[in-house]
């Protein structure tokens, strides 16, 4: 499927004093897809996105929107709207003038605009609002009607800066999915910007994960999850068990990985020399009893024995941490289904196949 | 033994608080009870009748009246003229960084900390050696440069509680930097704003100090005309012109807070 693309950076590079914030970015958006910018705090995703806004001005590169440089323009001459992070809501307007207040600029006459106003405010479910304060509104509609407002002026692009992050744990998801259906019922074309996971891979199609400036990885959230390119997005994305080593043979199907202690078999599809990581995600590891059965033993590549140093069981999931003879320790998620609670102490059987070792560059 | 120490405590705060509130407030009591005296010499306190003479004497007093007006437009046109200065001046520390940033506002707020005696007669100096002989344009000048650490300090205030996004999202909507600043950051400035015309307009119709030097005998202000009037002849009109004075600011106040705080509150919203 061909996009036609929205939003085009190339090359963007921007610096603050000693600082290299964003270096040498390059990727599109497609129109109605939701692309989210994730990354710790400092990795350039917010000046990336004042850069698209208008608040900032390149050091190189180009910005286009819709095939238009609009790297001179200020930000009331770009079709951008703005979810802000603390929403910045004009205290001391209605909501109705809050959501209106981008239309006063737009060629429209005021019942066109009032009529907007309301379907705006129908859009985030938020009707019979319009003449409240913003100061009387819960943390929750405050940031719906942030979103009406930026989606108000029928924006080319919609950024969103870290939309939940002010938001209690229970509400977060009610609006999670609540963002998600506005901004397909609009088919807004928009970024996120977050440094929080749960938020980008829940809400964004495509997520382009950036470290220290440059882009670490691009790709839908099931890819970057399963398919770490490197040792950041490996442990940035998701748990995961990070054992240092190197490969001692391979051939086309399985290598040997040695390091940390431990011997692996793992896939030969990304072989490199020096030091390289294999990732074993939480989730992927089998626990057994030691008196487990040969047959069961042998219908996995990879077997480790340890002991139990903690279980926490955290309602759906059994969290246990294992230390191998090499103190490795080695982290497992496993679903609560009942099974006997695995003690302090205990000695168990680690078991998980080649495929689901991922080695990875650092 | 405990509970004792803290009663007595307690007690000792409580009167130091009651004796400040005496000091503050008594001698006004007994300025304005001594204006309404119906005795018509200085006569001991409490006055033993009560009659409006004083202020008929006020109002006769042509120095006076003309000094009221004097002292009305100046705080006006000072007030204004400081307010929009001193927004200026918060406008540009808050939201630029240059070099010299703390010395320009550390100099924005210094007329408070030098005595309004040496800026007057530094003034005095300036404007002969500068050919301004015009009294009232040098009081003018005078009431605008004390009043600008309190218009300054206000909005500085005021401006600094407002968030940049406010103005960035206004921008992103389609305004401009001067729409933006029209309809957001200048409402939400504006109670603080207020709150420091009405300090600085309270400052200027108080002045003594600075506008003995350089008051002219068209420009005499109405402070001016008292300490005159007390030095020649010691009556109780000068009280009736305090408790006026007074009560021309405490109408000032009431009315500017009618007018915005309301505003103030609603304001007041989303800085919790």
């Amino acid at each position: 499927m061909t996009l036609t693309k929205v939003l085009e950076i190339r090359n963007v590079s921007k610096r603050f004093g000693a600082t290299q914030a964003v270096d040498n970015v390059t990727f599109s958006v497609g129109k109605g897809e939701i692309t989210a910018l994730l990354g710790p705090s400092g990795c350039g995703k917010t000046t990336t996105l004042r850069l698209i806004a208008g608040f900032e001005t390149p050091d190189t590169g180009h910005l286009l929107i819709e095939g238009q440089n609009i790297a001179g323009l200020r930000p009331y001459e770009r079709s951008v709207g703005l979810l802000f992070q603390d929403y910045a809501l004009f205290p001391h307007m209605t909501v109705a003038e809050n959501v209106g207040y981008g239309l006063r600029f737009r060629d429209m006459s005021a019942r066109e605009a009032s009529k907007r106003v309301e379907d705006m405010l129908g859009l985030v479910k938020l009707s019979g609002f319009g003449s409240r304060r913003p100061f009387q509104l819960s943390g929750g509609e405050q940031q719906r009607v942030a979103l009406a407002r930026a989606l108000a002026i029928n924006p080319t692009l919609v950024l969103l800066d870290e939309p939940l992050s002010a938001l209690d744990a229970k509400l977060r998801q009610e609006l999670r999915t609540e963002i998600k259906e506005i901004l397909a019922r609009v088919g807004a074309t928009t970024i996120i910007v977050t440094h929080d996971q749960e938020e980008a891979l829940g809400i964004a199609e495509r997520v382009i994960v950036m470290n220290r400036g440059v882009i670490a990885q691009e790709g839908s959230p099931t890819e970057i999850y399963l398919r770490p390119d490197n040792r950041f997005v490996a442990e940035f994305i998701g748990r995961s068990n990070m054992l240092e080593g190197t490969i001692i043979r391979y051939d086309s199907r399985r290598a040997r990985f040695s390091g940390s202690g431990v011997e692996l078999t793992v896939p030969s599809d990304r072989m490199s020399m020096g030091t390289l990581w294999a990732c074993i995600r939480p989730e992927r590891i089998a626990v057994f009893d030691p008196s487990a059965g040969a047959a069961q033993r042998q219908a996995y590549d990879n077997v480790l024995s340890g002991t139990v140093v903690d279980s926490a069981p955290l309602a759906a999931d059994i969290h246990l941490l294992v230390q191998l003879a090499s103190q490795q320790r080695i982290a497992i998620v496993e679903k609560n289904l009942g099974q006997p609670v695995r003690t302090r102490g205990a000695s168990v059987l680690l078991c998980f196949n080649a495929e689901d070792c991922l080695v990875v560059t650092s | 033994m405990k509970r004792l120490v803290d009663d007595f405590w307690k007690s000792a705060v409580l009167a130091c608080l009651l004796l400040t509130l005496a000091f503050l407030i008594g001698p006004l009591i007994v300025a304005i009870s001594m204006s309404f005296d119906a005795r018509g010499y200085l006569a001991p306190f409490p006055p033993t009748s009560l009659s409006l003479r004083w202020y008929a004497s006020f109002f006769a007093n042509e120095a006076f009246i003309s000094g009221l007006w004097n002292s009305l437009i100046l705080g006006f046109s000072a007030t204004l003229v400081s307010a929009i200065i001193g927004t200026m001046a918060a406008l540009v520390i808050t939201n630029y960084d240059f070099r010299g940033k703390a010395v320009l506002s550390a100099l924005f707020l210094s007329p408070l900390m030098i005595p309004a005696v040496v800026i007057g007669l530094a003034l005095l100096v300036f404007f002969s050696r500068a050919g301004i002989f015009n009294g009232f344009f040098r009081l003018f000048c005078a009431h605008v440069i004390v009043t600008l650490p309190f218009t300054v300090r206000a909005a500085l205030a005021s401006l600094t509680g407002i968030k940049r996004s406010l103005v960035e999202a206004a921008m992103s909507l389609g305004a401009n930097e001067r729409q933006a600043f029209w309809h957001v950051t200048f409402p939400i400035a504006k109670p603080g704003i207020f709150a420091g015309c009405i300090f600085a307009f309270a400052y200027s119709l108080d002045d003594v100090a600075a506008s003995l030097f350089l008051y002219d005998t068209r420009s005499i202000t109405l402070p001016v005309a008292l300490v005159g009037h007390m030095r020649a002849n010691f009556d109780l009109s000068v009280a009736a012109a305090t408790t006026f004075l007074a009560f021309i600011t405490v109408l000032l106040i009431v009315v500017l807070d009618r007018l915005i705080g309301l505003n103030r509150i609603v304001g007041r919203g989303l800085y919790r």
